[in-house]
């Protein structure tokens, strides 16, 4: 009788034990080639954010330089003749004109996000700034959309007052423009263009902010990555 | 016979059971693991819900700015005479130009959901509270677009009655240092403009307050849930 119970002990854990072992095998597979397929969509998305850095990067540069000649604009709005029409335009031309469109490419992200491999991401923090890096995109193209519009605004007052001085349309847009009209610019125009240079130096430390936070989940990815 | 039978009858329960175990103890794993996932994002919502607390009481700040100023404003409007160039444009410019734009961190919220963790969550009404919260947000900025919309037709006027003093700006980050070079007395349709506007900051406000509260009921569920045995 005691070998009977024994030999069916035995057939028991060695029931229990193939099966989770079976189980085991299969988890295992099925992690790596998982974990793989993680590693490869997290590699996409460092080529994303090495592109989202050039463009705003470029962005970057774009509002600055809008940003000093709104500041050249204001500091000399009361001795504006004092300066050549090719100066005061190309100024104008910079504060006003210079408006960039951020489009981000969050395809590798949103695959990520609902295949649900991002759950096997280890570190938390990096999920957590992948996060917050595409929610603050939408309040990043929001403030541009918000700038866009103030220049606008401008357009007319640019339209009527300065014009072109080559005729190429072909290329990046130079603003080498001369202003053509009336020195004695009324207010309205400066307040304006302080209001759109407000919206410009928030996206800027915007911008720095992004870029600082993107070469962490750079490091993070690149870590996250090669973890075994 | 019977020997066999019972034989058999012993071996067949036997591999039951231990298959049934095996299946019971990897469920088990299974569970633990999707329930330390559902914890996880959950504990990250409850970040994204301190963050949106922070945002909401820096709306509620710079809306509440603008009703006082336009109240301010149409209580005084007969008198302006009486205050400085400095002080009417500093309520006009609160008044036209201090709007907000809800931007929401909604990426965990919307993790969770995809991921289909949401249905392991016990408490039924968090999940209806988590619903209900980022619903409320898509009708705060259907409001925040209305209040845009009512600023764009002062655009006219400001333009010719505002001027910046300088670029200075308030604790909450707004410029506010105008000066207002117009007529006083400022027109009753502008008056009656601001007041509409107005009543639009009004509603999103006490949207905002009703928020705040729910979002501390929703905390406190959350953090029950996630320490729940």
């Amino acid at each position: 009788m005691k070998k009977l119970i024994l030999k069916y002990l035995l057939e028991f854990i060695v029931i229990v034990f193939g099966v989770s072992l079976s189980f085991y095998v299969e988890n295992y597979i099925e992690n790596k080639k998982k974990d793989g397929l993680k590693n490869q969509s997290l590699n996409r998305i460092l080529q994303n954010i090495e592109t989202d850095i050039h463009d705003n990067n470029v962005n970057l540069k774009f509002h600055s330089g809008s940003l000093s000649s709104s500041y050249w604009l204001i500091k000399n709005k009361k001795k504006l003749s004092n300066f050549s029409r090719d100066t005061v335009g190309y100024h104008f031309s910079k504060a006003i004109d210079e408006v960039s469109y951020f489009v981000d490419n969050q395809e590798e992200y949103r695959t990520l996000q609902n295949s649900g491999y991002m759950e096997l991401i280890e570190n938390d923090e990096l999920v957590k700034n992948l996060q917050k890096k595409y929610s603050e995109h939408t309040f990043m193209k929001t403030i541009e959309a918000q700038i866009i519009e103030r220049s606008k605004k401008l357009m007319e007052f640019q339209f009527i007052n300065s014009s072109i001085m080559n005729d190429t349309i072909l290329g990046v847009y130079k603003f080498n423009k001369k202003f053509t009209g009336n020195l004695n610019i009324p207010n309205n125009v400066f307040d304006r263009i302080i209001d759109k240079a407000f919206f410009d130096w928030f996206y800027i430390r915007s911008i720095k902010r992004r870029l600082k936070d993107d070469s962490l989940i750079i490091k993070q990815i690149n870590k996250e990555i090669n973890t075994k | 016979m019977k020997n066999t039978i019972a034989k058999y009858l012993i071996e067949f329960i036997v591999i039951i059971t231990g298959i049934s175990l095996s299946f019971y103890v990897e469920k088990l794993n299974e569970t633990n693991y999707k329930e330390n996932l559902k914890n996880q994002s959950l504990g990250r919502i409850l970040k994204n819900i301190e963050v949106d607390t922070k945002d909401f009481k820096f709306n509620l700040d710079a809306n509440k700015k603008s009703i006082y100023s336009t109240e301010w404003l149409a209580e005084r409007n007969d008198e302006l005479q009486l205050y400085s160039r400095d002080s009417v444009g500093y309520h006009l410019n609160r008044a036209i130009f201090f709007n907000t734009i809800l931007v929401d961190n909604q990426e965990e919220y919307r993790g969770l959901q995809n991921s289909g963790l949401i249905e392991l969550i016990d408490n039924e009404n968090l999940v209806t509270n988590l619903q209900e919260k980022y619903v409320r947000h898509e009708f705060f900025k259907k409001i925040e677009d209305f209040i845009l919309k009512k600023m764009s037709l002062f655009e006219d006027f400001s333009s010719k009655n505002l001027r910046y003093n300088s670029y200075r700006t308030d604790e909450i980050g707004m410029s506010n240092d105008r000066i207002f070079i117009g007529r006083k007395n400022i027109p009753y349709n502008i008056i009656e403009s601001l007041k509409d506007k107005r009543t639009y900051h009004n509603f999103y406000t006490f949207q905002i307050k009703e928020r705040l509260e729910a979002d501390k009921i929703l905390v406190d569920q959350i953090k029950k849930e996630i320490n729940r045995k």
